[in-house]
């Protein structure tokens, strides 16, 4: 059987190993070099001119591969920035938008400086997240008070209402007993819950 | 191809490489790597930087040399746009 041309081998590599080797070249590391490269970190025994045939046979391809991702990256981090109001101004989102467009085609990138990127979005999101935070805390403390408020309220008028019961049939009793109960209703309506220690 | 074809053909591979980048600014060393995967035989770096400046003078791309990163960047103009799809 006839032994398969080692750029078949090239063919066949995994998405990853594909793209480090394509980086590689675009890098203009030696092709001397990326065999042996190939073959230290991937086990995988190859030629030069596997790889000058491998280059020629995928490098335009990968080439607007690398781009379309690039625009798309570039677009998708923007995106995440501009979602964030009050953390960047327009100006500022395009020009994350460049940078990353710029990183994403650069085959000598490390990673670095998108993951500084990374780090600017996700602290922006952070302090959104904890302004959401005391927000919803602000707005549960309104929601205590009121229901506290109500709670008093239900008291009241289950007192007054059990009060009534007994004077029902009273006249003088019941005069007195419709003053007493507009002065406290006015009273509870102005009845504020007690602080809260650090509210 | 001639030399002066090859030059001609280089201009119109680099501009349609800047179209093609959806109005980013696009690094230096990615348009010379861009022409590297794309064009047969590979154009030098000096030939991409003189097709460029060639470019430059006719108006067809701006570039951009940021202070900070150093690394000069293009960008195709309506000029570049138009003379590519004419």
């Amino acid at each position: 059987m006839r032994k398969p041309r080692t750029d078949s081998e090239l063919d066949y590599l995994p998405d990853e190993q594909r793209e480090q080797l394509m980086d590689w070249i675009l890098g203009r590391v030696p092709y001397r070099q990326i065999v042996a490269l190939l073959k230290d970190n991937y086990k995988v025994s190859t030629s030069l001119s596997a790889v000058s045939r491998y280059w020629r046979k995928w490098g335009a391809e990968h080439w607007k591969a690398r781009r379309r991702n690039a625009i798309e990256m570039a677009a998708a981090v923007a995106d995440e920035a501009r979602a964030a109001p009050g953390q960047f101004s327009e100006a500022a989102a395009s020009a994350i938008e460049e940078r990353v467009f710029a990183i994403a085609m650069d085959p000598n990138g490390d990673g670095k400086d998108l993951k500084d990127l990374a780090t600017i979005l996700i602290k922006g999101r952070d302090q959104q997240i904890r302004q959401r935070d005391q927000e919803i805390a602000l707005e549960r403390l309104a929601l205590d008070r009121e229901k506290y408020r109500e709670a008093i309220k239900s008291a009241q008028d289950r007192g007054l209402d059990a009060l009534f019961v007994e004077i029902e049939g009273n006249p003088e009793a019941e005069a007195l007993f419709h003053r007493l109960k507009a002065a406290v209703m006015s009273a509870a309506d102005a009845t504020e819950p007690p602080q809260e220690i650090g509210a | 191809m001639n030399a002066t074809d090859r030059t001609a053909a280089l201009r119109r591979a680099i501009l349609s490489e800047l179209s093609s980048c959806g109005g980013h600014l696009v690094p230096e060393r990615a348009i010379v790597n861009a022409m590297y995967a794309i064009s047969e035989p590979a154009p030098t770096k000096l030939d991409v930087r003189n097709a460029l400046q060639w470019l430059l003078d006719s108006d067809f791309v701006v570039s951009v040399n940021p202070t900070m990163s150093g690394s000069v960047k293009w960008r195709i103009t309506d000029n570049g746009e138009a003379a590519l799809h004419a």
